[in-house]
């Protein structure tokens, strides 16, 4: 989902909106302040403007606020059930009241106290066409998606696109917040796509499939549970592929269970200054299906800077495909390495077990990188202008099934390729820009180098 | 050059093919494409001398750029390989320029003659150490050739300062590989029951078989590896055949292979009339029988169910085999449905006894293979192949079958000469 860009008129408007807010909330406040523990209870909340959403669903996020006991919880649980409709993103325009009972009977009563709100629903459909660049893929794409379809803030999306990497994927979506919680969603996924990676292993693949996934937010960060069942087939293999592609070439079913754990405390994820990050991904395959394995991969991210500009950033990320069947590991599951913005100085993918003009995959990596940024010659008033210099190192390999952990060790440490260069990085709002010279120190002979100049355009990088 | 007249002649492209020998026991084959292209501009103005100047020192230099960069995109290999290819690539222009020498001393005032020799290196033998793909490509950009020598790009390619050894090296086959569906339909139970892994022959796919059995018929030595995807092969087919060398054969490409590499020499021939009478049986089998075996195996239900089945699909998760044999069976039904108007077992079932029996009277009682000849021919590949299969299919005992799967094997057996040149076959070419 593309943020939209705020005009300037926008921004202002809803920043004196704010403000206008603020300062009224900072009035009642002071107002209320000597009589804030003072018994009351909200007696009714009124909601104008919600045709399209459930009653129920509804009903759940304000529930909360009736809990209040003195003034000074009725302000602060309304204004939590307000802020928890404003997060689902299907209201456009929310605006509360607190008020004393209409009712004549209950004039009187100065402990009851009634809210209402007002509330515009954003429109339902969404068309989207357009254009996209990331991780060395442009793409096009068409998306149409339906907001609030049951009026409980589901989200049901079809959307297709066309690209270098991907030749073509559709999607189908439909997500639906758990019990009113904007924290908690489920999902259901199907999907078709046609993946091309004749840029780095000629063939092509085919993946048909579903998923349901599950995602939370903990005090630890973010997870997501899913399921996933892929059907795939490793097809078209180049006139140059090598034996070793084509022997991979076929169908394989893949039916599994997923649990991605992140924990992002960077200030910003394109170029982070400050902060870091951590990502664990886990699968097991083999509930039911061809391929059964455990597969791990995690990935971490620090970030420093002083107040002259200069930004140092280190990351690691390593990964282990472990075969519960004692057959080697398919090409899909495989890992891949190097590449612009993996092992910088080695082409896309270029790492790790090849044969003839073909990256094979591996199923243990390990790669790091330290990055130092400096502010810009001339230009160090502009912070999305930084010149790069860099250190990578990576290394890839096959483990074969009933291999000790001693020998894949071995493996890791033995002859990794190593890469040092500089160059200008620019950060884009929604996408990073890197051209840098790059050095090949170290490298396997079988390793796709690319020396010289690297373009690296994307959003994850080493 | 504002005002001129170019003539251009090419010559035919000569190819040949030189195999060379290194020290490390490795062949290296290499075939060379060389064309003359010869251009004659006819140039009126005066300043002719610096153009021809020009022309005659292109000759060698843009020969050598040429035939640089055909070096590099199609053989990739390591910086320091790289210069060592250059300097072949140059030894190979200056002998064809020797060879079309006369063009060029073919200049005079106002004509002048400009000669491109295009050289065509491929190197059929993958060299041992592939790395540092497309590399070379990258420093043509600059000017071609005299780009290495640029002290910059001399310092870039120290880079890797050091390599290691390769982290996956497949060793180059010794023999031709088939990868084929094999092995026959018995073969599995055989396997089950003798611990020793024995060799993999014979297949329980007609084309697989025909191929073996055609190369095997030739005296041409090849292993068999065992395929059931058939998109890995370059034509959506197997049998394939990976050669040494690294290129592939496909069932296009199958005779022309034979007849370059059999060590046979051309005795068996078939005359003008045999070849013709070849051609027709081939046809009828490849049309009658094979309507039948198809029928037989697909959409007889418990045949298809007890054997085709796990042949074919029998690697494949249960789920996604449903899946691929519905796709593989209507494929079937519409590729039959392609030369008839209707699918009639019993019509199909008529054909195939017609067919089967001219089989066995051009057969004849005495003759070990058609046409009365000593070695066998392509036909007999190709009877073969559906003989055997057919009798050796797995027999099945099921109500709903009631002896309809073995319709086919009893129509063979039916003709003695058949099942003995089938059995003969096997046993003098598959079990030894």
């Amino acid at each position: 989902m593309a943020a939209k860009q705020p005009t300037p008129e926008e921004l202002a408007a809803h920043r004196k909106q704010q403000q206008e807010f603020e300062e009224a909330v900072h009035r009642i406040q002071s107002l209320v302040d000597n009589v804030r523990h003072d018994p009351m209870k909200l007696r009714k909340i009124t909601l104008h403007g919600a045709n399209k959403t459930r009653e129920s669903f509804l009903h759940r996020i304000l529930q909360p606020a009736f809990q209040a006991k003195s003034l000074h919880e009725v302000i602060g649980l309304s204004r939590q059930a307000v802020r928890r409709m404003e997060r689902f993103g299907i209201f456009e325009d929310i605006k509360m009241q607190l008020d004393s009972p209409h009712d004549p009977w209950l004039q009187d009563r100065k402990d009851l106290v009634d809210l209402g709100i007002w509330i515009k629903e954003g429109s339902r459909l969404q068309i989207r066409t357009g254009t996209e660049a990331g991780n060395a893929e442009a793409s096009m794409y068409g998306a149409m998606t339906l907001k609030n379809v049951f009026g409980g803030a589901e989200t049901l999306s079809t959307s297709m696109a066309f690209g270098t990497r991907t030749s073509s994927a559709f999607q189908f979506a439909l997500a639906t917040p758990l019990l009113a919680d904007p924290d908690k969603n489920l999902s259901i996924n199907l999907f078709s796509q046609a993946r091309n990676n004749t840029q780095w292993s000629s063939y092509e693949e085919e993946l048909k499939g579903g998923s349901l996934k599950y995602s939370t937010l903990s005090p630890l960060g973010y997870h997501e549970f899913a399921y996933e069942g892929n059907w795939r087939e490793v097809c078209r293999p180049s006139e140059k592929a090598s034996l070793s592609i084509r022997e991979q070439c076929g169908h394989s079913l893949k039916s599994a269970l997923t649990h991605m754990w992140v924990h992002d405390m960077r200030d910003e994820p394109l170029m982070p200054s400050t902060g870091h990050f951590v990502r664990v991904i886990q699968e097991y395959a083999g509930l039911g299906g061809d391929v059964e394995h455990l597969r791990q991969e995690v990935e971490a991210q620090v970030a420093r800077s002083n107040d002259k500009g200069y930004i140092v950033s280190a990351s690691v990320k390593s990964g282990y495909l472990h075969s519960l069947n004692g057959k080697p590991s398919k090409i899909s599951d495989r890992f891949f390495l190097g590449g612009p913005m993996s092992v910088r100085g080695f082409k896309s993918n270029g790492l790790g077990p090849r044969e003839g003009e073909d990256s094979l995959g591996g199923d243990a990596y390990v790669s790091a990188g330290v990055s130092l940024m400096t502010p810009f010659p001339g230009l160090s008033d502009r912070e999305s202008f930084k010149g790069h210099f860099f250190a990578n190192a990576g290394t890839l390999v096959s483990v074969k099934p009933g291999q000790s952990a001693t020998k894949t060790i071995d493996d890791l440490t033995k002859a990794p390729s190593v890469s040092v260069g500089a160059g200008i990085v620019y950060r884009h709002p929604q996408v990073r820009i890197e051209l840098n010279f790059a050095l090949p120190l170290m490298a396997a002979k079988t390793d796709a180098i690319s020396r010289g100049w690297q373009l690296g355009l994307g959003i994850s990088f080493l | 050059m504002s005002d001129h007249e170019e003539q251009v002649t090419a010559s035919e492209p000569r190819v040949e093919i030189i195999e060379e020998t290194l020290p490390d026991g490795t062949i290296v084959r290499r075939k060379k494409t060389t064309r003359t292209i010869t251009k004659r501009v006819l140039t009126s103005r005066s300043s002719t001398s610096e153009v021809e100047q020009e022309s005659s020192s292109s000759t060698s230099s843009t020969a050598v750029i040429t035939g640089h960069s055909h070096s590099h995109s199609h053989s990739h290999n390591s910086s320091q390989g790289s210069s060592q290819e250059s300097k072949q690539a140059r030894k190979e222009i200056q002998s064809t320029q020797e060879n079309t020498g006369s063009a060029v001393s073919d200049q005079s005032a106002g004509v002048k003659t400009e000669t491109t020799t295009t050289t065509t290196t491929t190197k059929t033998t993958a060299a041992t150490s592939n790395a540092a793909s497309g590399s070379g490509s990258k420093f043509s950009l600059f000017g071609g050739g005299s780009a290495q020598d640029h002290p910059f790009y001399r310092f870039l390619a120290r880079f890797p300062l050091q390599q290691s050894p390769a982290p996956h090296v497949r060793p180059r086959p010794v023999r031709p590989i088939m990868y084929a569906y094999a092995p026959g339909w018995m073969a599995a139970q055989q396997q089950e029951s003798s611990e020793k892994a024995p060799q993999i022959v014979g297949s329980f796919d007609v084309d697989s078989l025909k191929w073996m059995a055609y190369l095997k018929f030739n005296h041409i030595d090849f292993e068999i590896k065992p395929a059931f995807e058939p998109t890995m092969s370059p034509s959506g087919k197997l049998p394939f055949l990976a050669l040494p060398d690294g290129s592939l054969v496909t069932a296009d490409g199958f005779e022309a292979f034979v007849q370059e590499n059999s060590p046979m020499t051309s005795s068996k021939q078939l005359n003008l009339d045999e070849a013709a009478e070849s051609v027709a049986f081939t046809t009828l089998a490849e049309s009658k029988i094979h309507s039948a075996l198809t029928y037989t195996l697909w959409f007889e239900a418990p045949h298809f169910e007890a054997t085709t089945r796990q042949h074919y699909f029998g690697h494949h998760n249960r789920l996604l085999a449903t899946l691929l044999e519905y796709l593989e069976k209507s494929r079937i039904v519409h590729s039959m449905l392609l030369t008839r108007t209707q699918i009639d077992r019993e019509l199909i079932f008529d054909e195939a006894v017609t067919a089967i029996d001219a089989l066995a009277v051009e057969l004849g009682d005495k003759n070990e293979y058609f046409f009365g000849k000593d070695e066998p021919t392509g036909l007999d590949a190709i009877v073969f192949a559906y003989l055997h299969v057919i009798l050796t299919m797995p027999k099945i005992r099921h109500v709903d079958d009631a002896g309809r799967s073995g319709e086919l094997a009893r129509i063979v057996r039916k003709h003695e000469n058949l099942f003995r040149y089938s059995q003969n076959i096997w046993k003098k070419w598959f079990s030894t």
